[in-house]
């Protein structure tokens, strides 16, 4: 029985990208470790079959219940918010927020989870290595990083392509699985950029194809990928990595444990021990838990609420997120071409715009082909009535190109969360956000996205309009508890220990003071394996 | 008429509305069962106006282009929607969703289409207002 008289060594609070990998270095090194999560799973029941697409759409029978759910809840309406390509089969993820993660604000829009995997997932798998420079805006020198980036990437398997994109995506990594096949589309698009290469390099634009947590090769008992274009829908074959893949193995080890169904809403120090105060989210219990130290991977958003109500000192929090916005557009030359068979929902090129040609400061454009998500999401945003957008989409969806252009971020004064009493939360409070770009970011932001349209174009593609969701809809969050040399309250120390404490430590986004545009969620895991690493010193 | 026999109705007219032919039996169940699911029920005045819009294709087409650009979100559109929702995930109608080579002179064919559409959707912005249909 866990008590003060009997502490586990270890608790790590959340199994998503960052709890996985920080639980799974503790455990191989013979830690004892208990894992709090509250762990939602899918229970639609629903087995997809292992058959592609294009398959499955013309053979399957019930094809209403694995696209739209057997209570529509496939059926998407209103404006598009972050998440917007959630499943049904992955709408768990997203389950209870308002109860558990309250919320509050109009110009912030996130997208969190307390599922077993968290936002992992769903996550697209784009896996980034961060230069020097980035890593010195972090607050933290990319050295530190240079083992676990390999550590991970072993663990989890990471395919790139060996191209311009490769400085920025994942050079220097060792053991790289050769890169994903792009369609017959995005192939003509990478190779008119090759055509023009000299002119857009020296513009700073460098294009190719992504580094993907997704193996082309089996490994560890996951299948190599199929191009079965049903990556949106289900994890049959184990292809792309999700962190619950770790923590069913790690389940099997005798120093592993995982509470589910468990909260976290607070911690206290007691001497040399950690106090975990948790909720049960099905008997609204309170529980603890105590352990000697205590490893937070609660999402970047859900640290500041565990830690905020830890504190007796209130404060506004400062919060990164990347500004972003997607970009619809026609590639031209593939209109009323029939689609392949077999093709990837996963980002299939990756566009850099290296504005100081130094990798200091670059944005950055994943480009997806669209199919597998069906048409009736894209005709629901045609200015058109409903006939005609089906038959202009039909026309067009072959010729489809979707552009998620992130934009890299610093911190400001105008970019914070605090905990707010909230009498109708479960919890008693809600986080408040507020997000809002200085006119100079925005100004920023504008000449960037202008920059990437005019490449766009030259490479075949014609952008049809801007999409932009809300701020939060990168899904990219950092900084509210940043690195720093001094014991200061709601900072961490380089090593991940929470200053003012003694036995907390943060090993999610949490300490970054910049987010680059190239995803962060590799380096996220990279931190985890360090801090966790960290955390094992005596 | 009982209320599965008007859904029935209303999938079948909206069906040749979409895709130009009626829907399979499976598909207007999917109809009945996602209006109660998904909450859309209709004023006394919508219904009106949806009546009107099931018995009449270009009166559909109107109001439902006009309202793309008045109210995206009514209840009369996402009544259609679902509906477009539902044959697209049925094995009978794949042939009018998933991509199809064509000749490049169907370029031609989708612009009259969409010029047509956003003639109707005048005239259906002009019924919608003189209306007050939401
Ligand atoms: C659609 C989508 C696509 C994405 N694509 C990419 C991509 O291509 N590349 C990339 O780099 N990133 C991508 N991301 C972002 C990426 O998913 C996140 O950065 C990453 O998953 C964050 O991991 P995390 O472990 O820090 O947090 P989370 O995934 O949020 O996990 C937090 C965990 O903690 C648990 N938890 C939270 N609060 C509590 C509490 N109080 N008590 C107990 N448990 C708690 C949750 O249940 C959850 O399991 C994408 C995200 C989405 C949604």
């Amino acid at each position: 029985m866990n008590s003060p008289e009997n502490p586990i060594e270890y608790i790590v609070v959340g199994s998503g990208l960052t709890g996985a990998m920080a639980a799974e270095t503790l455990v191989t090194e013979g830690a004892n470790v208990l894992m709090l999560d509250v762990a939602y799973k899918n229970e639609t029941g629903v087995e997809y079959p292992t058959t592609d697409f294009l398959s499955i759409r013309k053979e399957s029978d019930n094809q209403r219940q694995l696209f739209l759910g057997d209570n529509f809840e496939g059926v998407p309406w209103g404006a598009i918010k972050t998440g917007a390509q959630l499943t049904p089969g992955r709408k768990y993820i997203v389950k209870e927020l308002d109860k558990w993660l309250a919320i509050a604000g109009n110009t912030f829009f996130p997208m969190e989870s307390l599922a077993y995997g968290g936002l992992g997932n769903a996550w697209g798998a784009g896996c980034y290595i961060f230069s020097d420079a980035e890593f010195e805006k972090m607050g933290i020198s990319k050295s530190k990083f240079t083992d676990s980036y390999q550590t991970v990437g072993d663990r989890i398997g990471v395919s790139a392509g060996i191209d311009d994109a490769l400085p920025y995506t994942v050079g220097g990594l060792n053991n790289i699985l050769p890169a994903i096949k792009p369609e017959a589309g995005m192939l003509a698009i990478l190779e008119r950029y090759t055509r023009k290469k000299q002119a857009l390099n020296k513009k700073g634009f460098y294009a190719g194809v992504p580094g993907v947590a997704l193996l082309t090769k089996d490994k560890d008992g996951r299948k190599a990928f199929s191009y079965n274009d049903m990556d949106f829908w289900h994890d049959n074959e184990q292809s792309v990595y999700r962190p619950w893949m770790t923590v069913d193995k790690l389940k099997q080890k005798p120093n592993f444990q995982l509470a589910e169904r468990v909260l976290v809403t607070r911690f206290e120090e007691a001497g040399d021990l950690v106090k975990v105060v948790c909720t049960h989210t099905e008997t609204n219990e309170e529980k603890e838990f105590w352990c000697r130290k205590l490893v937070l991977c609660s999402g970047v958003l859900g640290t500041a609420r565990i830690v905020l109500r830890s504190f007796k000192q209130q404060q506004t929090l400062p919060l990164i997120c990347n500004p972003y916005v997607y970009v619809p557009m026609i590639n031209w030359r593939r209109l009323g071409v029939e689609t392949e068979r077999h093709k990837s929902g996963m980002g299939q090129a990756v566009l850099f715009y290296d504005k100081k040609q130094d990798n200091s400061d670059v944005a950055m454009a994943a480009m997806f082909t669209y199919r597998s998500l069906l048409l009736y999401r894209l005709i629901k945003e045609a200015p058109l009535n409903f006939a005609t957008g089906r038959a202009v989409m039909q026309y067009l969806v072959p010729a489809m190109v979707i552009a998620g252009i992130h934009h890299p971020e610093y911190g400001g004064s105008s970019k914070f969360v605090r905990l707010e009493k909230d009498t109708n939360s479960a919890t008693g409070d809600r986080l408040f956000a507020d997000y809002r770009l200085s006119s100079a970011e925005e100004k920023e932001v504008l000449a960037t996205e202008a920059k990437f349209f005019q490449t766009f174009r030259s490479m075949g593609c014609i952008p049809i309009q801007k999409v932009y969701p809300g701020h939060g809809s990168s899904i990219h969050y950092a900084g509210i508890l940043p690195f720093s040399a001094n014991e200061a309250l709601y900072t961490t120390a380089e090593n991940g220990r929470l200053h003012q404490t003694k036995n907390v430590w943060v090993a999610d986004g949490s300490s970054f003071k910049y987010v680059p545009a190239k995803g962060i969620s590799f380096t996220l895991m990279a931190n985890a394996d360090r801090v966790a690493k960290h955390a094992l010193k005596k | 008429m009982s209320s599965a026999k008007l859904y029935t109705n209303e999938a079948e007219r909206l069906s040749l509305y979409l895709i130009g032919k009626p829907c399979n039996s499976d598909v207007a169940i999917g109809y009945s069962d996602a209006v109660t699911k998904l909450n859309m029920a209709l004023t006394p005045a919508q219904e009106q106006t949806y009546k009107r819009m099931v018995g009449w294709r270009f009166y559909m087409r109107a109001i439902d282009g006009g309202l793309a650009f008045t109210n995206r979100e009514s209840v009369l559109r996402k009544r259609i929607f679902v509906m477009l929702c539902l044959l697209e995930s049925s094995k009978y109608n794949t042939e009018y969703f998933l991509p199809r080579k064509r000749s490049p002179f169907y370029f031609f064919g989708i612009g009259f289409n969409v010029a047509y559409a956003f003639f109707t959707a005048i005239i259906g912005v002009l019924i919608i207002k003189l209306n007050n249909i939401e």
